[in-house]
């Protein structure tokens, strides 16, 4: 009896264990997806900051925390065992963590220096790196899937 | 019963199977010597319909080279994006600014090592005539009368302006020489195939661009653009089963032709609301992901947006006016 009640609650643990991994599987898509989308919005914020001519340390600022952020949480959406999540993903993300890790700190190195900007000049460089470090990750871990 | 033929000695049946073979061999024999003719007039047929055709020096129009011309459609062209120095010999100290033969493009054929296309006498192109480049781009036949693997995409340089190519030409001759010897390619049965594309290249080679006299010159100028030196359709137009670029679906994207994933279509870009508008679109393809837009980097993208990055804005913004009008 007290056996059977324990294989019951394990095979009831293991059901509940695995139905949250694929779930958990199944939303990391999606969130990968929103996640980025953010990014790019305050990319283009910085950007279009950058082409206004007009320097403004609050607003830089205030993306480049946001862009810190989103790459500290987008870092958590890659997981072993997320292979299969969504389209776009290289299994190099998997098989290549050095690499893949080492481009998330240059990303974010990069925001730090968007954050740190004093004037249009060193924004400027600060968000082309920053842009950089995106499009450099992308191309090596992204791949065409649409 | 039994055969009578069964009874004979084997010499017998020997002497009556070969009274009866005159009547048997003669058609056989009519066949098969048809068959070997029409075969070996297929042979020669296909051998002569599949020579190379180069260009006569004579037949090249008189032409004053614009170098600055040729940079923007060198760079238009991404040349340096397959002919650069592969990474590994980038990191071992190789300019990669430079053309000076680049990593194995994957093709159904095999891998194909884009060569040296420097100015170097010995190992690149310094000692090429105007001919031998323009019949290298336009018709894909190299100086030695063989024709190229299309991998090189000369069915979309057969479409630009000859002047254009000898505006390009001119522009690499200005480039530094680097000695860098060609790497063979790991092609089964290379000659014959090569050979082949001559008979591929007689239903594959497209017509010269030809301007459509209802649209603007800035629609023009971006139609030839994308459709010539830039040769977007070499990935973002579907192939037949003859590898052809299928004329009917231009530029609507479909299987990456590395063999993994997708690329993706360029109609209706903004009613898709992909881009917001033509200037959307133009920043789009000048900032690619550093700017903030998505599916700009990954496909190979990434090289084709960096080049587009130096082109004039002028062109850029062509580019942007055509391809927002394909539907």
């Amino acid at each position: 009896m007290n056996h059977g009640l324990f294989r019951n609650s394990v095979f009831a643990f293991g059901i509940v264990i695995s139905s949250g991994l694929a779930l958990a599987a199944g939303a990391l898509g999606p969130e990968r997806e929103s996640t980025m989308k953010g990014l790019n919005k305050e990319v283009k914020a910085l950007n279009a900051l950058v082409k206004s001519g007009k320097f403004n340390a609050a607003k830089a600022k205030s993306s480049a925390t946001a862009i810190e952020t989103g790459l500290n949480h987008a870092k958590t959406l890659f997981p072993l065992g997320s292979e299969k999540a969504a389209k776009g993903t290289a299994p190099a993300i998997w098989t290549d963590r050095a690499g893949f890790d080492e481009k998330f700190a240059k990303a974010l190195e990069a925001s730090k220096a968007v954050a740190a900007a004093t004037d249009l000049p060193s924004l400027k460089a600060a968000v082309d790196t920053q842009g950089g470090a995106c499009k450099s990750c992308h191309e090596t871990y992204r791949t065409a899937d649409y | 019963m039994i055969h009578k033929a069964a009874l004979a000695s084997p010499a017998t049946r020997r002497t009556e199977l070969r009274t009866t073979d005159p009547m048997v061999k003669r058609p056989i024999a009519i066949v098969v010597g048809l068959t070997a003719v029409l075969v070996g007039l297929a042979l020669a047929g296909g051998f002569w319909l599949s020579a190379p055709n180069p260009v006569a020096a004579a037949s090249l129009p008189a032409h004053v080279a614009d170098l600055q011309n040729g940079k923007t459609l060198y760079t238009a062209g991404g040349c340096v994006s397959c002919h650069r120095p592969s990474p590994a010999a980038i990191k071992a100290g190789a300019n990669g600014e430079l053309p000076s033969g680049g990593a194995p493009l994957n093709t159904p054929l095999g891998p194909v090592f884009p060569p040296n296309i420097t100015p170097d006498k010995a190992t690149g192109i310094g000692g090429w005539t105007q001919a031998a480049f323009v019949g290298a781009m336009q018709r894909g036949v190299s100086p030695n009368g063989g024709h190229y693997i299309p991998a090189f995409p000369y069915t979309s340089y057969a479409r630009m302006k000859t002047e254009d190519v000898l505006d390009i030409f001119a522009y690499i001759n200005s480039l530094a020489p680097v000695n860098s010897p060609r790497h063979d390619n790991a092609i089964v049965l290379e000659p014959v195939i090569r050979r082949g594309i001559g008979l591929w290249k007689l239903i594959a080679m497209p017509a010269p661009f030809a301007p459509d006299s209802a649209q603007s010159a800035e629609w023009n100028r971006g139609a030839y653009l994308v459709n010539g030196p830039g040769h977007c359709g070499e990935c973002h137009t579907p192939r037949n089963a003859l590898m052809i670029g299928q004329s009917a679906k231009s530029l609507e994207g479909g299987p990456h032709p590395d063999g993994k994933g997708t690329v993706p279509s360029l109609h209706r870009l903004i009613e898709r609301k992909v881009f917001t508008d033509v200037d959307d679109l133009t920043t789009a393809l000048q900032e690619g992901e550093g700017g903030g837009y998505e599916h700009m980097s990954s496909g190979g993208m990434g090289d084709a947006q960096t080049n587009l990055s130096h082109l004039p804005e002028a062109d850029v913004k062509a580019i942007a006016t055509y391809l927002s009008t394909l539907r």
